[in-house]
């Protein structure tokens, strides 16, 4: 046993004490703050020993004796497993210590079942990226989606959360069943339960198996992903979770799905064909185009964070999808290297989307509303959090020299990378088009980034809450730091980070390691080998410099005035642009994107004899109505027909029984 | 970096910093003399950018800090990708600092502050321009991405200096038509991003027509002369970056040719910008909502030179 091993089995059990300490802390009066001290303390050793697998990343398993015969519980630590395991323990952290000062100051009732919750959560969050067989690994994934789903249906207001609970739980249920038929055939092919024996056994099976473990894979991890169109549960259940729970789902939870599915593609059923690199590039980027705009437009201010985790989300399983397009293709060091991108994107996604999430969390409690609509002007009432979340803002939106730019460029690069080895025009168009997908996506994501953090912080307050809201605590505000230096540290130190990342995928894919120069992050062509994070910032800072010494300098009398609007001194209401009519450009110009909802609405009482209409438009996801509303409807006209099987007579169930005893007979000899 | 790699990054940065405004003004000269008037002299814009240096400013009573210091990002931001955009040498260190993509997203950078600031004011313009900005941007974008992706296809890097250096290996034809295509769609982006007739009217300070403006009307003294200098330097880097792919010869083969290749690139400049203000005299302002109907030809346009490229080399390299 190494000593990453025993520090993961302290991480287990510092979870299991959470879990425990949560019940009783209620029982003794007193609100639950060990019950999320334990956590974060697990976090702070899962990151230690994430950080030791990173380091040395030779596969060593564990494996433990269960309870139960025939059974024993298997863990794998090998780069890919420690990556995700230092990620959910650095968000195990910073949502652990974020959470009780968060739940102190009201905005979700603060009891002992959710801590518990929460700290099964965790453990099965962690837990998913080490197990190395089918029983551990479905365990731990059931108890990951059960346990959230406790946390969703916590949030509040309960009639919005019991429905968002209850379609995640329909969704997850029906992505576990996917993911054990994928299990169960690979199982008859290979007849082993370790995912070990998946690995050895791969090559051996026929392309068919392969394609269909695959696909049923991809189904059941896409949905876990949000890889659109399976992705009408995140916009619902991660806005309406308690923010720490949002936090962790949308930086971590999602990324389960992924790393499955570089799992399944890459080593159970490997090494991957070329039609599910472009399946995944297809729904890769049409995902991440939907997300952005969808986030444009979205009025809630979580809701349009959910989105954003849709097209980031989008991003990396495209690039997956390019990715297994070299490997299949041969060209396992371009593999290797977008495979790395893709990778790369997720450890930054989750540290942006993790403090966008806390950070909102900090805003709607402290304007008591998560409407974008209602905000405006929050700067002024708490300006050391508009300062923090502006990093999480330009980092969300790919802007140097912070992580998600470095990340973005990366993954143009592996485009770039595809585009050059294809010389035939199909797949150069395919690339080309790509391309343009995601840039547009990205372009549109720098639009809803301004759109929320303008919208929500900037000019004037829109109503009520810009007058009550108060600048949150130190204690509140604090685990949002790391976070924000994060952004900015896995942006200028990015080669670091980004040739860790390429080590990474260099086994899975089959590459040799590369050996990259130190300061500088590489590209995919010969000659533009590279590009320099770091000189790029001091461009930036001999730009400000210019910038700001003539005004440092000169010291001009600054006077404050009203802003002119047009409408005179006097007016009661200064019109200014309002998140609907922000986002009106976008959703004119790319309608298919959006649903329309128009309703009517008669008031109930008629006023001198005059009944009052209201109308009403809302945009919504299109995917929504497209394909999950007739599914209800078309299993409920199902039903119906068949309705007529249940008459209530004793007789008409008698003639069932003997025809069912006869079908049952008569299969038996068959077979 | 070695000495004269400096110089020439002072000397591109001297470049990027004085010349911007002199582009300002050829534009309303060319306008001027369309319109049989004499226009303002050839040193106007500097005058103005004095001027307002000296002013005092005026902030609205809801702004942030992020109203005081966008400028300065902007600035910032549009000087560094400027300073990836080679001119008149290739082979210096700076422009191996980061590609035409850093170049994008340098720019974007620039578009969040400014974006960002004109909301600050809280006032129904300022939100406006900030809206059409942010999204008229995004659906340029992938047509600038298309042209660097035809860039990098034909000189096998996405830097500056590929573009600037490397010898083109199309066949003659197709070279031509992938040519054609590629200053076409690059064309349509310049007009978009540096604000002009049919996209933008620079002059005017109609509500209905405003993009730009919109953004930057709350801003005086100071400030407002850093926000006409990110103006003009923005203008500066589309061209440039439009030579790079248009017009890329007579850059300096060493340290020796730098002067004239510095005039050169002075002449190229100047024959661009004379050609963009009479597209801009001859023609109308479009509606906003046609504005998408010349994205798409621009997309368009980069796509198929992509494709031609790409065809181009695969008859190339086939045996």
């Amino acid at each position: 046993m190494t000593d990453a091993h025993l520090l993961i089995l302290i991480a287990g059990l510092l979870y299991g004490s959470g879990a425990f300490v949560a019940l009783i802390e209620p029982r003794l009066g007193r609100p639950t703050s060990l019950a999320y001290l334990f956590p974060a303390a697990a976090g702070a050793v899962g990151l230690a020993a994430g950080v030791m697998v990173l380091q040395d990343p030779g596969p060593t398993i564990m494996s433990f004796a269960a309870p139960l015969p025939f059974v024993s519980f298997t863990l794998r630590l090998d780069g890919l497993s420690g990556l995700f395991l230092t990620l959910a323990s650095l968000g195990a952290t910073t949502s652990s210590l974020f959470a009780s000062p968060y739940l102190r100051s009201g905005g979700v009732e603060d009891r002992g079942s959710l801590a518990f919750a929460y700290n099964v959560f965790l453990f099965a969050l962690v837990g998913v990226f080490l197990a190395d067989d089918i029983y551990t690994f479905l365990v731990l994934w059931e108890m990951m989606s059960l346990a959230s789903f406790l946390l969703v249906l916590a949030g509040k207001p309960a009639t919005e959360a019991r429905p968002a609970a209850y379609s995640y739980f329909i969704m997850m249920h029906l992505a576990t069943v996917l993911i054990i038929a994928s299990f169960l055939l690979l199982y008859t092919r290979t007849g082993t339960w370790s995912f070990e024996g998946f690995r050895l056994f791969s090559a051996g099976l026929d392309p068919d198996t392969r394609a269909w473990v695959f696909l049923l894979a991809f189904a059941g991890f896409g949905m876990k992903a949000g890889v659109a169109p399976l992705h009408v549960w995140l916009p619902r259940a991660h806005p309406t979770a308690p923010s720490h729970v949002s936090a962790l789902m949308s930086g971590v939870m999602i990324t389960a799905g992924t790393y499955m599915l570089i799992r399944t593609a890459f080593e159970f059923a490997g090494p991957p064909l070329v039609e599910w690199g472009v399946l995944l590039v297809i729904a890769g980027s049409l995902g991440a185009l939907l997300g952005a705009l969808q986030a444009l437009s979205a009025n809630d201010i979580k809701k349009a964070l959910a989105y954003s985790t849709v097209e980031h989300s989008g991003l990396i399983i495209m690039a997956l999808g390019v990715s297994i397009l070299l490997s299949s293709s041969s060209h396992a060091e371009l593999a290797s290297f977008v495979l790395g991108a893709a990778l790369f994107h997720t450890a930054n996604h989750m540290v942006f989307k993790s403090l966008m999430f806390l950070g909102a969390g900090c805003v709607v409690e402290a304007g008591h509303t998560r409407d974008l609509e209602e905000m405006g002007g929050l700067a002024r009432r708490m300006p050391r959090m508009a300062a923090i979340l502006i990093v999480g803002t330009g980092a969300l939106a790919a802007l140097p020299p912070l992580n998600g730019f470095v990340s973005e460029w990366t993954i143009f690069q592996g485009l770039l990378g595809l585009l050059s080895v294809n010389d035939g025009p199909v797949g150069a168009a395919v690339a080309t088009a790509v391309a343009m997908v995601v840039a547009l996506a990205g372009a549109f994501s720098v639009a809803g980034a301004v759109r929320l953090y303008g919208l929500t912080f900037l000019g004037k307050g829109r109503s009520g809450p810009a007058s009550v809201a108060k600048e949150p605590s130190w204690r509140l505000a604090a685990p949002l730091l790391p976070l924000a230096f994060l952004c900015l540290a896995l942006g200028l130190f990015s080669p670091v980070a980004f040739t860790t990342m390429v080590a990474i995928a260099a086994p899975i894919t089959g590459a040799a390691v590369l050996s990259v120069p130190g300061q500088l992050l590489p590209g995919t062509l010969s000659t533009m080998p590279s590009i320099f994070p770091m000189g790029i910032a001091v461009l930036i800072a001999w730009g400000l410099l210019f910038a700001l010494l003539p005004i440092a300098v000169l010291r001009r009398k600054r006077s404050v005035a009203r802003t002119w609007t047009g409408s005179g001194e006097s007016a009661p209401v200064r019109p200014s642009i309002t998140a609907a009519a922000y986002a009106a450009a976008a959703t004119q110009i790319f309608p298919t994107f959006f649903q329309r909802i128009e309703k009517v609405e008669r008031a109930a009482e008629k006023e001198r004899g005059r009944a009052s209409l209201m109308h009403k438009a809302e945009l919504g996801d299109p995917v929504e109505d497209a394909i999950y509303r007739p599914v209800p409807l078309i299993l409920e006209g199902a039903s119906r027909r068949v309705r007529w099987v249940q008459s209530g007579s004793i007789h008409q169930y008698m003639v069932y029984l003997i025809i069912a005893m006869m079908v049952a007979v008569g299969a038996m000899r068959w077979l | 970096m070695a000495v004269s790699d400096f110089y020439v990054t002072a000397l591109q940065a001297a470049l990027v910093l004085a010349v911007s405004p002199l582009l300002m003004t050829v534009f309303l000269k060319v306008k001027a003399w369309t319109q049989r008037r004499r226009g303002p002299p050839l040193l106007q814009p500097y005058a103005d950018l004095m001027k307002l240096m000296e002013k005092d400013e005026v902030v609205s009573d809801t702004a942030s800090p992020v109203f005081l210091y966008a400028p300065a990002v902007a600035f910032a931001a549009t000087f560094a990708a400027a300073m990836l955009v080679p001119t008149f040498f290739g082979g210096a260190a700076v422009f191996t600092i980061g590609d035409l993509f850093v170049v994008v997203f340098l720019l974007s950078l620039a578009r969040f502050a400014m974006a960002l600031a004109a909301l600050d004011t809280g006032s129904g313009f300022g939100g406006f321009g900030s809206s059409r900005d942010v999204i008229l941007s995004a659906i340029v974008e992938p047509t600038l991405v298309g042209a660097i992706l035809w860039g990098a296809l034909v000189t096998g890097s996405t830097g500056g200096p590929g573009l600037a250096i490397d010898a083109r290996p199309l066949p003659l034809i197709a070279a031509l038509a992938s040519y054609g295509l590629v200053i076409g769609s690059l064309i349509i982006v310049v007009l978009a991003e540096t604000g002009r007739i049919p996209v933008d009217n620079p002059s005017t300070h109609l509500e209905l027509t405003m993009i730009h403006e919109a953004m930057t009307l709350e801003y005086s003294g100071p400030r407002l002369a850093l926000v006409e200098m990110t103006k003009a330097m923005r203008q500066f880097l589309f061209v440039a970056m439009l030579l790079l792919f248009a017009a890329p010869f007579g850059f300096a083969p060493d340290h020796d040719g730098i002067v004239p290749a510095i005039v050169l690139f002075m002449a190229k400049i100047l024959a661009v910008c004379l050609a963009l203000a009479f597209v801009e005299t001859t023609t109308a302002k479009w509606r906003l909502f046609r504005l998408p109907e010349l994205f798409t030809v621009g997309i368009a346009l980069s796509v198929l030179a992509v494709m031609s490229a790409v065809v181009a080399r695969g008859t190339l390299h086939a045996p």
